[in-house]
């Protein structure tokens, strides 16, 4: 019996996209019970959901305004959390995972009794310290986007070390729930063969709210071309924007902004055929209800990661150098939302409610200045975007396909499997991008090769040298001098690998996870010490390896394609 | 016999209350008895002050109730003296420091007749009216119910006065504002400085530094309306720097002086947060109307003028208001160490400093015989006070009139007014110079104002003159008899720093704000005692040891215990991380 605890207490979207680690929790160990923390505010959200053994609650909104108001005194707070701690810890786990991004939740995990912690959490001296090579790697991701090909709901499960299975997210939409959708739609006119696309408006953030009067003007084209009855969407905070769109757009909408609760949003959404919104909680509802959805990302938005988690969506953004941007620009004018006009929306509509799977009968010719991506689940099991307009395919977005399966191979036997793993990753890349800039790109890939090299014999020389500290500590008479002297000589080549990473950003993704990862390592044992150090140097090498080894077959996969100029598509 | 024994007790002591006791009358109201158990008991008409079967367990008993109450507490008030039974009981049980408040000498005396009180009369201190002393820590006030019912009033002013002392003693966050410009400047200043040097807390919001920007408002239009509107406009903005600095300062109090620039919807503002807020109009209410628009806004308003113009607030439906009239500022309105050349520059026989209102040009006018010296600003200098004018008429500053105080054997000090040609026989209100000129221990002469009556005696601290025959009378008198001219200044400035110093006008300003239904502002100054702290989480658990370790500090709240705990080193406790935790939720 494997007692796990996961601690949730982000928002309702990052709520439902852990779902398929439970599943995979779930099917890894039959006899787990699941017992989950999450944000009271969320609780309906976990009524639909399977895996939930225990469910635990904490009021985060209700605790802030009671530390913030000064009504109550420090000790009665001081309780709250105490009781919640105690509560939490009335059993022993085996594992506790913390999914929630925040030091609160790190503490909080901290003070848990589990024979496992992962996720965020802080040392036993109140430093963070990231425990999970794969949750290291999750907070190496922001540093490094560009070069992300994972989806979060995919990083969960490797921070879960448990194998993608559901392809997609989980719900269960309660008979209660689908009673109700159906009084709403009746209440509202809205018959079982009517064409019904769904809209949320509203998002969490401005620069990634696309703007009303788009919706309108999209609205407008969706109701002339296909007859369809457009629904509103949103927290009752967002009644505005539906109000607005109101006076913007010709077509009436029905508007059910505020009338719905999760279970009854996934209710009526089943009997959607489409939901097109900004990247928001509502997009994962709509896709784990098994509908199409259009994800209208701008701004600092990163589909790849946030993305629709399902097989079959699609994706659409600007086609900008800087799209999309980081969460620290100040942008004086997005660009990116007048780019990502209602008319290429409304392509993207057509194809998915056509309901033809080849997208190769749509003339994208005529959609300027933005890509469009569908999702599909890879042979590894995780999630993948396909570019549908075959654009050129620049350094960094190489880089980002390298890196799947630099990151997805464990060990370093693997060389036939490096062979086929390239040779699929050139057609795919011979049938999704563009001829163009290909060249370039090699060119670079070469030349950062030069300093692959270099990385990879630092690396080489450090695990010898580390090899022999291993030894000398694992006497039983140790030679603290020569100890310490091998430390000392390793310092230098370790100080290198990491100036790599600043130097060479297409190589920061290793380097962080490897500076991250000794930034993990706790204690005073000088054994334990050495033999960790030597498990992430390994870990170094094989990747750094595995990258060398990748590069140069693709490189000379795509020299051959691109002679033979056998590309879908030259722009 | 107990009596003489027992005078002479408080003799050694407190020979002024002695002496009241002695001479206080007997009342036949007051029934001494023997009660069942043999000690004497007291009945005050038909209440019975001790028990009349055994007062002195009853006493034993009263002590007892307070136990908790006399060990945490530093000073111990004991409203009713009784026959001092429980006096006695309470000195048996502690060393602390004891104050009884008891109205009825006659009481009193009646005791000292019939109950031994030498052990204690020489280690309490009895008070009889309504001086209330001031406490250092905590206090706790025991109360003999029987004597409060008989004098309710009495005792309910001495707690609320014993409160406000409490209050004021534990200092107070104070916002003075001042004026852009203009003679409420030097007050702000000198309010400010008195108000740290009492022990509080205080910020003063100097607008000076805004006098060159208002001026220069003059300089953009020549038309009265657009100038109206922008210096509107500007008092805005000013009042909005102002709200945002009580936002970060969080007073208790808000003191505005004349002229500064607050609009009526920022102090409602400020007031919302609980803040008292209080207005020294240091003007005449006559020349300058605009406390109309305002009075009305402030929960106190401080005046230098009664009667008239107490009628005129009082008519417009005001009862805020109180009379708080100037003083001088003996730090640095003093007497000073003069050099010769300085003698030479500043010194005459007489004096005159102040700006040439109509009524000082004519006045002077007849004064040109004597070795005179004016100096200020606003002087006619072709007219025949042209040889006396000092300075070619430019501004003097503080510095130099101290030295002018200092150095000329008699000052001239008349009230300024724009339509009487002399003195204005409805002069009301003291002008700050009759207190400045008395604190640097120079001798003046003073036109007669009503304010005068009640502030000093006059002939012996102040000399005053009605007109212009009594000023020459007066200054030919003078001059020629220094000694007695030494002496009456002499008594002034005693009396000066003793009674109108800008000091004792803050205390007296902060015991009227403080008195009236008083509560520290609503900031949320979350700092809670941490002695309250450790009781309330029990001594003995994790997180009540924990806090223990603040006790030096007295009050804490979250964020400095997290200081204190991301300074330490080593491994964080169960405590720590909960505590840690709680701060990162307000992040």
């Amino acid at each position: 019996m494997k007692e796990i605890l996961i601690i949730n207490l982000t928002r309702m979207g990052d709520l439902l996209q852990t779902t398929p680690l439970m599943a995979g929790i779930k099917s890894k160990y039959p006899d787990s019970r699941i017992t989950l923390l999450v944000n009271s505010a969320f609780t309906e959200v976990c009524k639909g959901i399977p895996y939930i053994d225990d469910l635990m609650e904490f009021d985060m909104k209700g605790y802030l305004l009671r530390l913030t108001e000064g009504k109550h005194s420090l000790i009665e707070n001081y309780k709250i959390l105490d009781t919640l701690v105690n509560n939490i810890n009335h059993k022993e786990y085996d594992l506790a995972v913390n999914v929630t991004h925040s030091r609160t939740s790190a503490i909080l995990v901290s003070l848990i009794r589990a024979k496992e912690l992962r996720g965020f959490t802080i040392s036993s001296e109140g430093h963070r310290v990231i425990k999970h090579p794969w949750v290291r790697y999750f907070f190496n991701v922001i540093p490094n986007r560009d070069y992300n090909p994972f989806h979060i709901v995919d990083m969960y499960l490797k921070i879960g070390d448990v194998k993608p299975a559901t392809r997609g997210l989980v719900y269960n939409v309660s008979e209660e729930d689908e009673l109700k959708a159906e009084q709403i739609l009746s209440k509202e006119e809205v018959h079982e063969k009517d064409v019904l696309v769904g809209f949320h408006l509203g998002a969490s953030r401005d620069e990634k709210t696309w703007p009303v009067s788009s919706y309108a003007e999209l609205a407008d084209m969706i109701q002339e071309k296909f007859g369809s009855h457009i629904l509103l969407f949103g927290t009752p905070g967002e009644a505005d924007l539906a109000a607005e769109f109101e006076k913007c757009a010709k077509t009436r909408p029905v508007n059910l902004v505020g009338k719905t609760g999760v279970g009854e949003l996934a209710g009526v959404l089943k009997k959607c055929k489409l939901f097109i919104s900004n990247d928001t909680g509502p997009l994962h509802v709509a896709t784990l209800a098994g509908i199409k959805v259009i994800d209208i990302s701008i701004a600092n938005v990163h589909f790849r990661e946030t993305g629709p988690y399902g097989e079959g969506h699609y994706v659409i953004q600007a086609d900008l150098p800087c799209s999309p941007c980081g969460f620290d620009v100040k942008c004086n004018d997005w660009v990116c939302k007048s780019l990502v006009t209602p008319e290429n929306v409304f392509e993207v509509v057509r194809m998915a409610l056509t309901g033809r799977d080849g997208e190769k009968d749509f003339d994208m010719t005529k959609m300027k200045q933005v890509q469009v991506y569908k999702s599909h689940f890879k042979d590894d099991g995780y999630l993948d975007f396909v570019p549908l307009m075959q654009p050129s395919l620049d350094i960094t977005e190489l880089y980002r396909i390298i890196y799947r399966p630099v990151m997805n191979l464990e060990s370093k036997k693997i060389n036939g499997q490096i062979e086929m793993l390239c040779e699929s990753i050139c057609k795919e890349i011979s049938g999704s991008y563009s001829g163009e800039n290909m060249s370039q790109s090699l060119d670079i890939l070469q030349k950062d090769s030069v300093v692959l090299e270099n990385f990879v014999s630092l690396t080489k020389k450090s695990l010898n040298i580390l090899r022999v500290l291993v030894d000398e500590v694992r006497k039983d008479n140790q030679d603290i001098n020569k100890i310490k002297e091998l430390w000392q000589k390793i310092e230098p080549h370790e100080s290198e690998i990491e100036m790599i990473g600043h130097t060479h950003p297409c190589f920061r993704p290793l380097t962080l996870l490897f500076m991250y990862s000794k930034e993990a390592l706790e204690g005073d044992d000088l054994k334990v010490l050495a033999e960790k150090s030597l498990e992430i140097y390994e870990d170094l090498l094989t990747k750094s390896e595995n990258m060398q080894k990748i590069i140069i077959k693709i490189n000379i996969f795509l020299k051959r394609i691109t002679k033979k100029e056998s590309f879908a598509m030259t722009s | 016999m107990k009596f003489k024994k027992n005078i002479l007790e408080l003799r050694q002591t407190e020979p002024e209350l002695a002496d009241k006791i002695s001479n206080a009358g007997q009342s036949a109201d007051i029934v001494i008895s023997e009660s069942k158990s043999g000690p004497p008991t007291l009945r005050i008409r038909n209440i019975f002050i001790h028990s009349l079967y055994d007062p002195l367990k009853e006493a034993a008993e009263w002590v007892g109730n307070y136990e908790e109450n006399i060990s945490r507490a530093d000073n111990i008030v004991v409203f009713g003296f009784g026959l001092g039974h429980h006096i006695n009981e309470l000195c048996k049980r502690t060393n602390k420091n004891i104050i009884v408040f008891e109205p009825n000498l006659s009481v009193l005396k009646a005791s000292m007749h019939v109950v031994d009180l030498t052990a204690v009369l020489s280690r309490i201190k009895i008070i009889t009216d309504y001086s209330s002393p001031s406490f250092k820590g905590e206090t706790v006030v025991m109360t003999l119910k029987p004597s409060i019912n008989l004098d309710q009033e009495y005792f309910d002013q001495v707690l609320s006065k014993l409160k406000v002392r409490d209050i004021l003693g534990n200092g107070l966050r104070i916002m003075v504002v001042g004026p852009v410009f203009g003679g409420s400047l030097d007050v702000a200043r000198y309010c400010s400085s008195s108000l740290i040097n009492m022990g509080h807390t205080v910020e003063l919001v100097d607008n000076s530094r805004f006098e060159d920007t208002l001026f220069h408002i003059k300089e953009i239009t020549k038309n009265i309306d657009q100038y109206n509107a922008m210096v509107d406009q500007f008092s805005h903005l000013l009042s909005e720097f102002i709200i945002a600095r009580c936002e970060a300062f969080k007073p208790d109090i808000v003191l505005a002086l004349a002229q500064a620039p607050l609009t009526p919807e920022s102090i409602n503002k400020i007031r919302q947060y609980g803040v008292k807020t209080a207005y020294w109009f240091v003007e005449d209410f006559r020349f300058m109307e605009y406390w109309k628009k305002i009075a009305g806004h402030f929960d106190h308003f401080f005046t230098i003028q009664k009667d008239d113009f107490f009628d005129e607030l009082q008519q417009s439906g005001l009862n805020n208001y109180h009379y708080l009239p100037m003083a001088a500022f003996p730090n640095v309105h003093k007497p000073l160490e003069i050099t010769e050349n300085e003698k030479t520059y500043y010194g005459s026989d007489v004096s005159f400093v102040g700006a040439g209102y109509y009524n000082r040009r004519h006045f002077l006018s007849g004064r040109i015989d004597y070795d005179l010296k004016i100096w200020g600003t606003d002087w006619d200098i072709h007219s025949k006070l042209a040889g006396f004018i000092q300075k070619s008429g430019s501004r003097v500053d503080t510095d130099e009139i101290v030295r002018i105080y200092n150095t000329s054997r008699i000052n001239i000090n008349l009230h300024s007014s724009s339509y009487h040609k002399g003195i204005n026989p409805f002069g009301d209100f003291v002008n700050p110079r009759t207190f400045e000129i008395m604190s640097c221990g120079g001798f003046q002469l003073v036109d007669r104002r009503s304010g005068l009556d009640g502030l000093f005696e006059e002939g012996e601290e102040v000399v005053i003159f009605d007109d212009l025959n009594d000023l020459r009378q007066k200054i030919e008198h003078y001059l020629k008899n220094p000694e007695e001219a030494y002496r009456i200044s002499e008594n002034g400035r005693n009396r000066v720093i003793t009674d109108h110093t800008y000091e004792k006008r803050m205390e007296e300003m902060l015991e009227i704000i403080v008195t009236d239904r008083f509560e520290p502002a609503s900031w949320g100054d979350d700092r809670e005692s941490v002695e309250d702290l450790v009781r309330e989480a029990g001594e003995t658990t994790e997180l009540g040891e924990y806090l223990s370790h603040f006790a030096d500090r007295e009050r804490i709240n979250l964020s400095d215990i997290t200081e204190e705990i991301s300074g330490g080193d080593g491994e964080l406790s169960k405590t720590e991380a909960l505590l840690i935790m709680m701060k990162e939720f307000t992040g």
